[in-house]
C-alpha cells in the first residue's frame, strides 16, 4: 500500500474496538471475530493511526521514541500499514480540497 | 478452609431422571443467575414461590410442539455455535423479538424485551435436558440482553470473595469449584458466570458476581468427588448424565469477584504450577469464554470487549495448572491458593 506524502490514514472505526490492557493494546476485528494484540512498536503506530497521524508523524515519533534510523522506521511503518491495509482496517483520507 | 465431615455414600446415589416437560402445568418461581423466572418448567435452580402474578424478571411458558428445519429462523443472526459443521444452537432476531433453535431439543421464541419465552420442544426431541438449557443458554442470552458480562464459569465464596473457574467445555471448572466446596468453600454458580460492575471507592470497579443455581454439575470421571461430599447433601444424575451435587450456597445474592483460575488439567504432574496472566492474554482467554459463544451481533461484540477489559483491569487471572484425577489430592485447593499467592485473598485478610 503506497501512501502519497502527507495522506492521513484512518482505521476503520466501524470495524474495529480497541482497549489498552496494561503494557498491551487488545484489538477485536468485528467482521472477523479475531483478536489481536499489539504491544512495542505496533501498539504505538496502532494508537498514531487512531489519533489520524499521516505516515511521515508515525515514522517521526518512532524515530524519537526508539531512537532508532529513519530507514528503519519507514520500513516498520509501511509493513505494520501493509498488514492493516490486508486486513482492510484502515483507509486514507485524501487532504487535498 | 475447613473441610466438612465426609461420608461414604457411593451407594446411594439418587439417578432419578427428569419426566418429559409437561404443557401448562404449575407454575412455580425460580430464581437463576439473579432473575426471578416464572416458569412451567420444573428447573434445576431454587423454587422460591408460585406464580401468583407478582413481579417476576421472564416468564417461561411451554408452546405447542414444533418440528424445526435443520437451518436458521432468519438471517438474522445474533449469536450461533457450530461445532463440526453441525449447528448447536443458533439465535436470530425475528420480527418480534428472536428465535434460539437448538437442534433437536426446541425452539425457544424471546419476545423483544426479553421478559417473556416460549418453548417449542421438538417432537420426539430430547426434551429432558430442557431444564438444563433454559437454566444455561438461554438465561445467559436474557442476562446478555440485559448487559451483563456472562462468561462460561463456576465461582465459590471463600472469605466473603467469590474465586472464579473459567474456560471453555471440558477444562475442569465444575470439578474445581466442587474441589473447593469440598474444603469448606460456598457455592455461588456453576457453568454460567454473570457479572456487574459496580464503582469502588478508589475510582476503579468493584466486580460483582452473581449467585446462580444451587448445583455443581460433574462429568463421570469427576463424579468421585461427589461421594465425599456430607451425606445429607443432595444428589441426582442429570439428563445429560452428570452427576450433580448440592454443596452449601452462598449467603450473598452479589459476591465481589475477587480472583480468575482458568484450570489446565494436568495428568503428567503431581504438583500444581500457577502463573498471573497479562492483562492482553487474559482478556483473550476471557474474550473465548462466553457463556454464549458465537457471538455475531456487533453491539454485543463490542459490549463483550469492552466488559472483558473492565473485569480484566479489575480482577487478577491466573493460569493453573492441577493435577487430574481420580483421584484428586485432598489439598489441590491449598495448593492453587498457594500457588496463585492468593492466600491471604481468601482467608479474610487480603
Amino acid at each position: 500500500m503506497a501512501i502519497p506524502p502527507g495522506e492521513k490514514l484512518h482505521l476503520k472505526s466501524d470495524d474495529v474496538v480497541w482497549r489498552e490492557a496494561g503494557d498491551e493494546l487488545v484489538v477485536l476485528e468485528l467482521s472477523t471475530t479475531t483478536y489481536l494484540t499489539l504491544n512495542g512498536t505496533a501498539k504505538q503506530l496502532w494508537l498514531g493511526l487512531a489519533a489520524g497521524s499521516t505516515v511521515e508523524d508515525l515514522v517521526g515519533m518512532l524515530i524519537e521514541t526508539y531512537g532508532i534510523t529513519s530507514e528503519q522506521a519507514m520500513s516498520d511503518t509501511e509493513s505494520f500499514v501493509a498488514e492493516l491495509a490486508d486486513r482492510e482496517l484502515i483507509e486514507e483520507e485524501h487532504s487535498a480540497g | 478452609m475447613t473441610a466438612p465431615a465426609r461420608a461414604d455414600r457411593s451407594s446411594t446415589t439418587d439417578s432419578r431422571r427428569i419426566p418429559p416437560v409437561p404443557q401448562g402445568a404449575v407454575v412455580g418461581v425460580y430464581e437463576c443467575s439473579g432473575l426471578r423466572i416464572a416458569s412451567e418448567i420444573e428447573l434445576s435452580v431454587p423454587l422460591i414461590g408460585v406464580a401468583d402474578g407478582g413481579d417476576v424478571d421472564v416468564t417461561l411458558v411451554m408452546g405447542e410442539s414444533r418440528a424445526h428445519a435443520f437451518e436458521r429462523p432468519s438471517d438474522d443472526v445474533v449469536a450461533e455455535l457450530v461445532v463440526d459443521d453441525y449447528p448447536m444452537y443458533t439465535f436470530c432476531r425475528v420480527e418480534d423479538g428472536y428465535v434460539c433453535r437448538i437442534m433437536s431439543i426446541a425452539d425457544f421464541a424471546i419476545d423483544a424485551d426479553l421478559t417473556r419465552v416460549v418453548c417449542h420442544p421438538v417432537p420426539d426431541g430430547h426434551n429432558e435436558v430442557i431444564p438444563i438449557v433454559v437454566a444455561g443458554t438461554i438465561t445467559a442470552f436474557l442476562l446478555a440482553g440485559r448487559g451483563l458480562c456472562v462468561l462460561h464459569g463456576s465461582a465459590v465464596e471463600v472469605a466473603g470473595r467469590a474465586l472464579g473457574f473459567v474456560g471453555m467445555s471440558g477444562q475442569g471448572k465444575s470439578t474445581m469449584a466442587a474441589m473447593f466446596c469440598l474444603a469448606g468453600a460456598s457455592l455461588v454458580t456453576d457453568d454460567v458466570l454473570p457479572l456487574e460492575f459496580e464503582p469502588a471507592d478508589n475510582g476503579s470497579e468493584t466486580v460483582l458476581c452473581l449467585r446462580s443455581g444451587s448445583e455443581l454439575r460433574l462429568r463421570s470421571k469427576a463424579a468421585s468427588l461427589v461421594d465425599r461430599f456430607p451425606s445429607d447433601s443432595s444428589v441426582r444424575v442429570t439428563p445429560d448424565e452428570r452427576h450433580a451435587v448440592a454443596p452449601s450456597r452462598t449467603g450473598f445474592d452479589r459476591i465481589p469477584l475477587g480472583a480468575i483460575i482458568l484450570p489446565r488439567p494436568d495428568r503428567e504432574h503431581n504438583q500444581v504450577s500457577a502463573r498471573g496472566v497479562s492483562a492482553g492474554e487474559a482478556s483473550l482467554w476471557l474474550a473465548r469464554s462466553q457463556r454464549i459463544e458465537g457471538w455475531r451481533s456487533r453491539d454485543h461484540l463490542r459490549q463483550q470487549f469492552l466488559d472483558v477489559g473492565r473485569v480484566v483491569a479489575s480482577v487478577p487471572v491466573f493460569e493453573v495448572s492441577v493435577p487430574w484425577g481420580p483421584p484428586f489430592a485432598d489439598d489441590l485447593p491449598e495448593q492453587v491458593l498457594a500457588g496463585c499467592g492468593l492466600e491471604a485473598m481468601f482467608s479474610g485478610r487480603g
